[in-house]
């Protein structure tokens, strides 16, 4: 048994497997935070990211026995939720269109404010982004896909998938500006 | 303040995703485990649907057999209704009685109905025995009496309230006395004291003699006794004054007494009960003839009814069965259900011609080459590797039904014809090879219509009868297809079992 699946865990798939909901409950908030971590970056919202994290939990217990042991179930469990992802957006938004970045020739962003945010606030700028973006960035900055494959995944070129990326990261930039002046407008009050 | 490079950037975004830690909200889980249950079949709407059709076919199984029990009990009256009182009585009871019942049942008294009465001789005996009645007891059995059924006027059975049932059964010390209720119902009240005599048995005979000759005297102080009551009476009184002249010395009512009595009251019966329409003169001592219960007296309604409809034209069928499809004869996945109504018309000896409609859920998988794929997917590469369907049918079938043997609740029969097919709804999924990333398909609904005389059907059957009306059957079917139908154009093979109740109905 591989090092990435502990007996704690092995017990519980085999719980799952036989449909033993104790067994479903504790493998879900086992992995409830990495899951909805994922989802929550390929989301608008938390509900959708919900939505998502439940649909795609709804196939890792319905499709367990299709699983290899021999592989680690987190990047398992991480491929079924991106794909459910994906699907959701591919249901939802067919023709999305993309938003003119806003001109800004340089942001500079303040190092102390950024570190000060949370995690949540931060990832909640990923979510302020247009799906196509908000893809393209979290399959190729987070999730390490290459353009190719994101060019598969989202059909489309891998040029436009590069495009979205570059946009991605200028629209983040942006965001995190408006947060700097913000704060510094909040605090020379 | 400085400008955020690219992989500053990234960094940022990636450790914020990796440490983010969302803490667990139960109701998220609850909400899963609801679409798990639904998932599963385990809530009460899924477990109705899924289980409808059977619990429908087990009521409808029940409502058979009760309807079976209620009608047998209706035909089992109707015969009895058809007998003479002698019959039915014999009939009620020869089954019951053992062998000295039986032998009890020989003393019975029949009255039939020209108001004739058969007495044995051994019964002369127990009657005048019988007298001796206690007056709380005789008041009790008068009532009953009184409340019997009109219907039961004209009998008259003594055997019946002298048979001595098993210990277990009795009220009163192993012996239980059914009231007699021929005499009591159709004259006045002097023949009870015949009848309620007839209500003691043999156990009492050895009460006090002191206390049997008080009663007696109460007895005849009525002053209204069956003639041939009295010669019993006179009979038993001698009887009885022997006894008791033998138990006991010191009595003192003498035996000279008591006949002098009884014949007083002998003297004494009235004129007018002479003239009553159920005295009785003829008295033999001839046994009542239980041969008269033949059966085929009894049979014969029943078989002028079954004669009558032994070919029944019309029948209504509802019928459940599970539906196994599949494309190809291999890869069965999970049993759909079916339902059908059926209509069954014989037009020749055994032959049936059966149509109605057929609604199922047929389930199956498609592997690429048995699966179509429609023409604007050209422009994806991809193709799946199979592909689930749930598909809404509605049949119609065209059978004919023949029966090849049959007895007289059962027959086994076979059937075949064609069917045509309406697809009401087709759902697919389309499963893809893993890290398959230019899928652009993966699910349609569909609802392609009918498809014409697509199958044939082959089928065999067993059919047990419980009533005239009902009928249970179990048949095997199979349904080939000729046509491909559906989205996917597949050749679709169904089989399963019908469960199948069967509702004749006689026209008058």
């Amino acid at each position: 048994m591989p090092e990435y699946n502990s007996a704690v865990l092995q017990e519980l798939l085999d719980g799952c497997l036989k449909k033993n909901r104790r067994s479903q409950e504790l493998l879900y908030k086992q992995f409830y935070g990495y899951a909805m971590s994922i989802c929550l970056r390929y989301t608008r919202s938390r509900e959708e990211a919900k939505e998502i994290l439940n649909d795609g939990f709804l196939k890792i217990f319905t499709k367990l026995d299709s699983f290899d042991q021999s592989r680690s179930f987190k990047n398992w469990l991480s491929r079924i939720m991106i794909n459910t992802a994906l699907d959701h957006y591919r249901h939802e938004i067919r023709h999305d269109v993309l938003d003119d970045v806003e001109a800004a020739d340089q942001v500079f962003v303040d190092e102390t404010v950024i570190n000060k945010m949370a995690h949540e606030e931060i990832i909640s700028l990923i979510q302020d982004l247009t799906p196509a973006y908000r893809l393209v960035f979290s399959l190729a900055v987070i999730d390490g896909y290459t353009h190719e494959e994101i060019a598969e995944q989202l059909n489309i070129s891998v040029g436009a998938s590069k495009s979205n990326l570059s946009r991605a990261r200028e629209k983040l930039r942006i965001m995190l500006s408006k947060i700097n002046i913000d704060n510094y407008e909040r605090v020379s009050r | 303040m400085k400008e955020f490079p690219d992989d500053e950037l990234d960094k940022l975004f990636r450790k914020s995703s990796e440490e983010l830690d969302s803490t667990f909200d139960p109701d998220d889980w609850n909400a899963l485990k609801r679409k798990l249950d639904e998932h599963d079949g385990k809530t009460p709407g899924t477990l109705f649907k899924k289980w409808w059709p059977i619990g429908l076919l087990a009521l409808l199984f029940i409502a058979g057999i009760t309807t079976y029990m209620l009608t047998r009990d209706e035909r089992a009256g109707k015969v009895n209704a058809s007998l003479t009182p002698g019959e039915k009585r014999v009939s009620e009871k020869t089954g019951q009685l053992g062998n000295k019942q039986v032998a009890q049942s020989s003393k019975e008294t029949v009255l039939n109905e020209s108001g004739s009465e058969t007495k044995s001789g051994a019964e002369n005996e127990v009657i005048d025995e019988k007298i001796l009645v206690p007056g709380n007891s005789r008041q009790q059995q008068k009532e009953e009496i009184l409340n019997t059924k009109p219907s039961e006027k004209k009998l008259i059975s003594k055997a019946e309230s002298k048979k001595i049932l098993p210990r277990r059964w009795s009220k009163t010390g192993g012996v239980y006395l059914e009231p007699d209720r021929s005499i009591g119902r159709r004259v006045d009240g002097a023949f009870y004291s015949k009848n309620e005599t007839s209500e003691f048995s043999r156990s009492e005979k050895g009460s006090s003699l002191k206390e049997e000759k008080t009663v007696t005297g109460i007895e005849k102080s009525n002053a209204v006794m069956h003639s041939e009551n009295a010669d019993n009476q006179l009979r038993g009184e001698n009887k009885l004054a022997g006894s008791s002249t033998a138990g006991d010395q010191g009595n003192s009512v003498s035996t000279a007494d008591l006949k002098s009595e009884v014949e007083q009251n002998r003297l004494s019966i009235d004129a007018d009960l002479l003239k009553s329409r159920s005295f009785v003169s003829d008295k033999s001592n001839k046994l009542p003839e239980i041969q008269k219960t033949d059966t085929p007296q009894i049979a014969e309604p029943v078989k002028q009814a079954d004669a009558k409809d032994v070919t029944p034209k019309l029948a209504v069928r509802f019928g459940f069965s599970p539906d196994l499809s599949s494309v190809g004869l291999k890869n069965f996945t999970k049993p759909g259900t079916a339902v059908s109504l059926l209509i069954e018309y014989s037009f020749l000896p055994k032959l049936y011609f059966q149509t109605g409609l057929i609604r199922s859920s047929k389930g199956y998988n498609a592997k690429p080459g048995e699966y179509e794929w429609p023409s604007y997917w050209n422009d994806q590469k991809a193709r799946p590797t199979s592909v689930d369907a749930i598909c809404k049918v509605i049949e119609v079938p065209l059978n004919l039904r023949y029966d090849l043997s049959q007895n007289d609740r059962s027959r086994w029969f076979v059937g075949a014809g064609a069917s045509s097919y309406y697809m009401q709804d087709e759902k697919y999924e389309y499963n893809y090879a893993p890290h398959t990333y230019n899928a652009k398909y993966y699910e349609k609904n569909a609802a392609t219509g009918w498809y014409w005389l697509s199958h044939l059907n082959a089928s065999a059957g067993y059919e047990y009868r419980f009533s005239k009306k009902i009928s249970l059957l179990a048949e095997p079917y199979v349904r080939v297809p000729i046509k491909r139908v559906g989205y996917g154009k597949v050749n679709l093979f169904t089989t399963g079992v019908w469960f199948s109740i069967r509702y004749t109905p006689h026209f008058k």
